[in-house]
């Protein structure tokens, strides 16, 4: 028992003791299951300098390759390019077969994977020949993707996510349902391998890495698809619901936002899209002719998705923030403007006032948060989130004086009143100790 | 997830798996170098780098050649190759679907807009010990420059890039 909490623990134990709260059994059962956790424990420096070591390696054999050794013939480049995969394989069937765990089986993984990049990557080199570079790339994610799941490795779950999400990057002038199902095939196939994470440790470290992995991977996704003219500013809002929504139904609201990875990054998309929504520019020259079904049908699947898990939220009672609710609304609205052709320039100023209102009103809902939880975190997100709104709109040559200034007087109106509620709350929380 | 046992199968068969598809990936070009059509293609080109392949010296193809029926389509293509007087290729004519005919002998690409291609045939990897020699030497003999082709079935490796006669390795060794 190193580490200040357990010191802390320890002293605590000795003061229970003597103040009579626990008998000396009860003492040295928790500090007999405290030892064994900690024994248990992987030792997480030597796992990071194992895998890091294995990731270097891998890389430094590709430059190595790289060099393109122009005197062999061709037969002995390819057989050359084969080293770090069969080295890698060779490696983790001997680990899987004297049962190894922990650092080692992540690095056989990773070093694998590397290894069916460098040999799919080296056949353009040898061949002089680069053709449809994603299809490569799905090849050499669909092959490690088999290795996540039999060595149980969260790194390579990482890896084959940035791999996909490579790929999908590389899809420019693929037709859009191609790039749909070829996002859905990579998001899809990990998520089993995440579920079965979150049911064995649910706030786990790696656990919460492989949903920023999934997130980010989704992220991508979305963005595959601008090329083909979707609508982006759409489905990336609602894709963030989606990530606020899913954090919902894994995790208690009262819970730390660092424990939960999909509400970090649902939640800073979504304040970062909805702060550009609130600029009239940015609707004034969206140009709402070029909507299709096609690209309708995939912000109705995604809407749809979103809908379910509102349903499962209420019929299964959980505890979930009602920003949801407002959340829902805006993307409604802007939906309801693109599809009726309502962004001319005009009306695309009723849209951001509008949003601008929504923006404001979940600034203050955070403030307000703080306060009630005497939350100096929230509180300070809330005045930062409303500091930055009221910047905004200062230096916007989009409003008129007279909005200007009335925004102006009801945010500082709202940040006295915060100071004066909150000095209120701490002299009668004082008066009480 | 799965007993070691039977963990240990599933990865000696999804090794087996992983092998046959990198072969195939490799042996399909070897194939088309062993067996394919050759082609010479008269190229311009300068010297970058590859973070994963390393040096390469780029290259154009004229794709100026190029007829088509497709207008301003944007997407993946099939261009035939065909022969001039003095036994260099040409890119001929673009279609959306795979050419039919017999014997003609085609490569994919890339078509955008109203006129303008991308070829498979941009890179050509040197060691890197050469790079900027080759590239100079490229640079000051551009016009007895081509690349050597080998086409089969719509699948196509470059064989060489020569200065003259010689490849382009040949005259650093």
């Amino acid at each position: 028992m190193k580490n200040k909490y357990d010191k802390w623990l320890v002293r605590e134990m000795e003061t229970w003791e003597k103040e009579g709260l626990a008998d000396r059994g009860t003492i040295e059962k928790i500090t007999a299951y405290y030892k064994a956790k900690e024994e248990n424990e992987p030792n997480k420096l030597g796992a990071i300098l194992g895998v890091l070591g294995s990731i270097l390696i891998g890389l430094g054999i590709i430059l190595i390759l790289a060099k393109n050794w122009g005197y062999f013939p061709r037969g002995v480049k390819v057989t050359i390019s084969l080293i770090p995969f069969l080295i890698g394989s060779f490696g983790g069937i001997f680990i899987i077969k004297k049962g190894v765990s922990g650092w080692i089986k992540e690095a056989a993984a990773i070093f694998t994977t590397i290894g069916i990049l460098t040999a799919v990557v080296m056949s353009g080199q040898i061949y002089h020949i680069l053709v449809d570079e994603w299809v490569l790339f799905f090849i050499i994610t669909m092959l490690s993707l088999p290795l996540v799941y039999l060595y149980g490795s969260t790194l390579d779950l990482a890896a084959y996510l940035v791999l996909g999400s490579l790929c999908m990057f590389m899809t420019d002038l693929t037709d859009l349902w191609t790039k749909v199902i070829l996002g859905m095939i990579i998001i899809g196939a990990s998520i089993p391998f995440v579920k079965v994470r979150y049911n064995k440790d649910k706030f786990g470290f790696e656990t919460g890495w492989c949903q920023v992995f999934l997130a980010l991977a989704g992220f991508a996704f979305i963005s595959s698809l601008a090329y083909n003219g979707v609508l982006l500013r759409e489905l990336y809002f609602t894709y963030f619901i989606l990530l606020v929504g899913l954090d919902a139904l894994l995790y208690e609201d009262t819970l730390a936002f660092t424990m939960r990875p999909f509400a970090v990054v649902g939640n800073i998309g979504l304040y970062i899209t909805l702060f550009v929504f609130t600029f009239s520019e940015f609707w004034r020259y969206v140009d709402t002719s070029n909507v299709n079904w096609q690209h309708m049908l995939i912000i109705v699947l995604f809407v749809g998705v979103v809908i379910g898990i509102i349903a499962k939220l209420i019929t299964s009672k959980r505890d979930f923030t009602k920003r949801l609710f407002i959340y829902f609304i805006a993307i409604a609205m802007i939906i309801g403007f693109r599809l009726f052709g309502l962004l001319g320039n005009e009306s695309s100023v009723i849209l951001a006032v509008v949003l601008n209102i929504i923006f404001i009103s979940l600034s203050i809902m955070t403030l307000r948060e703080g306060i009630i939880y005497s939350s100096m975190s929230r509180m300070n997100i809330g005045l930062m989130l409303l500091a930055a709104i009221t910047l905004a709109r200062f230096f916007d040559s989009e409003f008129s004086f007279l909005v200007k200034g009335i925004v102006f007087i009801i945010c500082g109106v709202i940040f006295l009143l915060a100071n004066l509620y909150l000095a209120k709350k701490r002299k009668k929380e004082m008066t009480h100790v | 997830m799965f007993k070691n046992n039977k963990r240990l199968k599933t990865l000696i068969c999804i090794f087996c798996l992983q092998l046959i598809v990198i072969l195939y990936i490799s042996l399909s070009y070897e194939l088309v170098a062993l067996t394919g059509n050759a082609y010479k293609f008269n190229i311009e080109g300068y010297d970058p780098i590859d973070p994963l392949r390393g040096r390469y010296l780029a290259y154009i193809i004229d794709t100026e050649t190029i007829t088509s029926d497709l207008g301003s389509y944007t997407g993946k293509c099939y261009i035939t190759i065909k022969q001039d007087k003095d036994g260099y290729a040409y890119l001929d004519k673009a279609y959306k679907e795979k050419p039919k005919e017999a014997g003609t002998d085609y490569i994919s690409g890339q078509k955008y807009g109203d006129g303008y291609y991308e070829t498979p045939f941009t890179k050509y990897f040197v060691n890197e010990t050469i790079a900027l020699k080759a590239e100079q030497l490229f640079r000051e003999n551009s016009e007895k420059s081509y690349v050597m082709v080998k086409v089969k079935n719509g699948k196509s490796i470059v064989e060489g890039l020569y200065i003259g006669d010689k490849l382009i390795d040949n005259y650093f060794q």
